[in-house]
């Protein structure tokens, strides 16, 4: 048995030096710290036998105990459970070690993403890789035209054609004078009363998705005229 | 097509892309991304360090070292395409060259999450037009690059045309009409014309199935040559050009953006790379949509003449006693009132131009987009389609009909997919028929019996129905053919009459036991019609 202080102590000697140490100068952080040598010995017979199949100890070296903030991996773990399991019945060795292949093809399976997963998060990344591609497109086609052109009635011209072939609606033109409307307008600074001239200083844009059903994107931000 | 435990995967072999999907039952088609960024694969195969690299990998090599559309190497019958240009060109052949691309799908499509290999029920879209050889090419390299056993090939827009069926735009039990599917992708037009009768489901008749290999590409083209007129116009100097494929890509590359900006707007301005006229200064034009129409026009009217012969054609599936004459001579506006329903898909449907000639063309029909699904994934939703409907081509019959005698000879007389008729023979013809005189310059003997057997293109019997004069019929899977003095003639009609006339002058009146419609898989003919006495003339038909 371990004294039922000291076993609690050895880890946490163990965790609190940050680095690997000998099971001499592990004893020898015990006895500093006011436990009686003898009983450490005795102590730590009993925490090496243990120390080989608690989930956060490792051994760098043959000589050298570590502790690790992570637990072990989970086949690590299972390959100390059957340690911990040993039996001398030839039987039970080979029920204890079918047993344990088991688990461990489960989580070989486990850990490698099925067809499934593969198929939609190939799904689920090309949706946010189309998003991405049209922002890349817009920034591209921006850039260029500016360097080609330099005319920026062309650039926005260009622009709103490209957003509109997304299927996504601009409303609304900055510098237009339009009638407050507060489902369809958001007030910059004061809220304007409801049909109080305003005047747009960037323009909403809604997108239909093929269903038909229009998703607001950003309302049209106005300002009081 | 019953409904499966399994998923059933489409892949949409396309001229300009590639695309693979798969249905479980009756949820929504799932697109598998196979491209990379996008979600498609182009295409295209190159020449890089003397191998081939394929889609994406294709897209930055120099121009000679591309190529593009190979899919059109089936459709024309060509067995080799050049690859490169000078001492370094070389023929690479259409098999080499497709099974890289099949290659490449199938190995993407494993890697995220759709293995083909292994898959029960792979179907794979092929232009209407292509024959039984060709069609046998296309299966042939997708065995062997995907591991599959088997697949089922489906005509594109007649897989457009399920995709609508199945789409949720109308219910399936109250379709009851004719359905033009006008399928313009990026290399070919197809179109298709269906007789559907609603139902769960629905019972579908190709009535015809025709197309021309001229779509988004040539648009391309026609305003790439329209916007060079411009730029000359405009002082650009082509001789001075140092780099002329440069400008030239440029301009093409231009075309193809303005075209998808004016399904959206009216006009739209132009900016060319300044880098690809090299010193040359070139000014931002206007392209407009009335120019682009005006592009357009030859290949639109093209396309309009392919849709009244497709809706000619369809009306001679059907004709019985009527004069084929008069069906050619039947005025549009009359044609148009069969079509009840159109179905759009392929990229190119996009194009405002092409609906409004449509709606022009077919005032009195409803207009569907894109088959529930973007117009360019329509042919690949269908191809999934699990509503269990089999569609019969009547226009295109799928089983070969062959004459067999002694131990091992035969002669082919109707081979699987090949249309009954074309445009041009029917004003010989009183009633639209597939016919075949077969004699002793074929190697027919002229002495003891064959027999004729249909089977599908797999090799699967087909039964024949063979009906006596006293009204009695009989199944057989192998019809018995005497030979004789005389020549063999065999005509096959529309609505799956044939009427086979043996050596010694005697007349057979039979028809193709799953024909016309199918209900469904495996269900029988809902009835035998009246089949009426053989126009076989004396001295062939002694009664």
């Amino acid at each position: 048995m371990i004294d039922a202080g000291l076993g609690p102590r050895f880890e946490a000697a163990l965790r609190d030096a940050g680095a690997p140490l000998t099971a001499a100068k592990l004893k020898r952080l015990l006895v500093e710290d006011g436990a009686a040598e003898a009983a450490v010995d005795r102590a730590w017979t009993a925490f090496r036998k243990l120390a080989a199949f608690h989930p956060h100890i490792t051994r760098p070296s043959r000589v050298t105990y570590a502790w690790s903030p992570d637990p072990v991996t989970p086949s690590e773990a299972l390959a100390r459970l059957g340690k911990l399991l040993a039996t001398t019945s030839r039987d039970r060795a080979a029920a204890r070690d079918a047993l344990v292949a088991i688990v461990h093809s489960g989580l070989s399976a486990a850990a490698a993403p099925s067809d499934e997963g593969r198929f939609q998060g190939t799904r689920l990344r090309q949706a946010r890789l189309d998003g991405m591609l049209a922002v890349a497109d817009l920034a591209g086609e921006v850039e260029e035209m500016a360097y080609n052109s330099g005319d920026p009635d062309l650039i926005v011209e260009r622009l709103q054609t490209r957003v509109e072939a997304l299927a996504v609606q601009q409303h609304g033109r900055c510098g237009e004078e339009v009638p407050f409307d507060p489902q369809r307008h958001t007030g910059v600074g004061s809220v304007p009363r409801q049909g109080g001239p305003v005047t747009v200083v960037r323009p909403g844009y809604t997108w239909r998705d093929e269903s038909g059903e229009t998703v607001v994107l950003q309302r049209v931000q106005v300002a009081e005229a | 097509m019953g409904r499966h435990s399994h998923p059933s995967v489409g892949l949409d072999f396309g001229t300009t892309t590639a695309l693979i999907a798969r249905r479980r039952a009756a949820d929504p088609v799932e697109i598998l991304p196979i491209g990379n960024p996008r979600s498609w694969l182009p295409s295209l195969v190159g020449r890089r360090d003397g191998r081939l690299v394929v889609g994406e990998n294709a897209e930055n090599l120099l121009p000679e070292e591309i190529l593009r559309s190979v899919k059109r190497a089936i459709t024309f019958d060509q067995r080799t395409l050049p690859l490169g240009a000078g001492d370094d060109r070389i023929e690479v052949s259409r098999e080499d060259v497709i099974a890289a691309i099949l290659h490449e799908i199938s190995t993407r499509a494993g890697a995220r999450g759709l293995p083909l290999t292994g898959q029960r029920d792979l179907r794979v879209g092929c232009p209407a037009t292509w024959r039984r050889d060709q069609r046998q090419l296309l299966t042939d390299l997708v065995v062997a690059q995907t591991g599959v056993d088997d697949v089922n090939l489906m005509e594109e827009p007649v897989a457009a045309g399920l995709a609508w069926i199945a789409g949720g735009d109308v219910r399936p039990e109250e379709i009851n009409g004719r359905v033009l599917v006008f399928d313009m992708g990026g290399g070919t037009l197809d179109v298709a014309v269906l007789d559907v009768v609603g139902g769960r489901p629905p019972s579908v008749r190709v009535l015809t199935s025709t197309g021309i290999p001229e779509a988004g590409d040539a648009l391309d083209d026609a305003i790439a040559a329209d916007l060079t007129t411009e730029l000359v116009a405009c002082g650009l100097d082509l001789d001075r050009l140092r780099k002329p494929d440069n400008a030239h890509a440029e301009i093409l590359r231009q075309a193809r953006a303005v075209k998808r900006d004016l399904s959206v707007k009216d006009s739209a301005p132009i900016a060319f790379r300044r880098a690809a006229f090299g010193s040359q200064r070139v000014t931002p034009i206007r392209y407009t949509r009335e120019r682009l129409e005006e592009a357009f026009a030859p290949q639109l009217e093209r396309a309009a003449t392919k849709v009244w012969d497709a809706l000619r054609l369809a009306r001679l599936t059907h004709v019985r006693g009527g004069s084929t004459s008069d069906i050619m001579r039947t005025p549009t506006d009359e044609l148009a009132r069969d079509v009840r329903y159109v179905v759009l898909a392929g990229g190119m449907s996009r194009i405002p131009v092409v609906r409004r000639r449509l709606r022009e063309m077919l005032p009195d029909a409803e207009f569907f987009d894109g088959a529930g699904v973007p117009a360019d994934e329509a042919v690949v939703a269908g191809l999934t389609d699990e509503s269990g409907v089999d569609a019969v081509n009547l226009y295109r019959p799928s089983f070969d009909v062959t004459l067999h005698w002694g131990d091992d000879g035969a002669l082919p007389l109707f081979e699987a997919y090949s249309p009954l008729f074309e445009m041009f023979q029917l004003t010989r013809m009183s009633e639209p028929n597939f016919t075949r005189v077969a004699g002793r310059r074929d190697g027919l003997p002229q002495q003891r019996q064959g027999e004729l057997r249909v089977t599908t293109p797999a090799g699967d019997p087909v039964d024949v129905i063979r009906f006596d004069r006293s009204g009695g019929q009989a199944v057989l899977d192998r019809v018995p053919v005497p030979f004789g003095f005389h020549d063999v003639l065999f005509r096959m009609y529309c609505d799956g009459r044939i009427v086979l006339t043996d050596g010694a002058g005697h007349s057979q009146q039979l028809r193709v036991g799953p024909w016309p419609a199918i209900h469904g898989r495996n269900s029988k003919p809902e009835q035998v019609a009246h089949v009426p006495e053989p126009r076989v003339y004396h001295p062939f038909n002694r009664s």
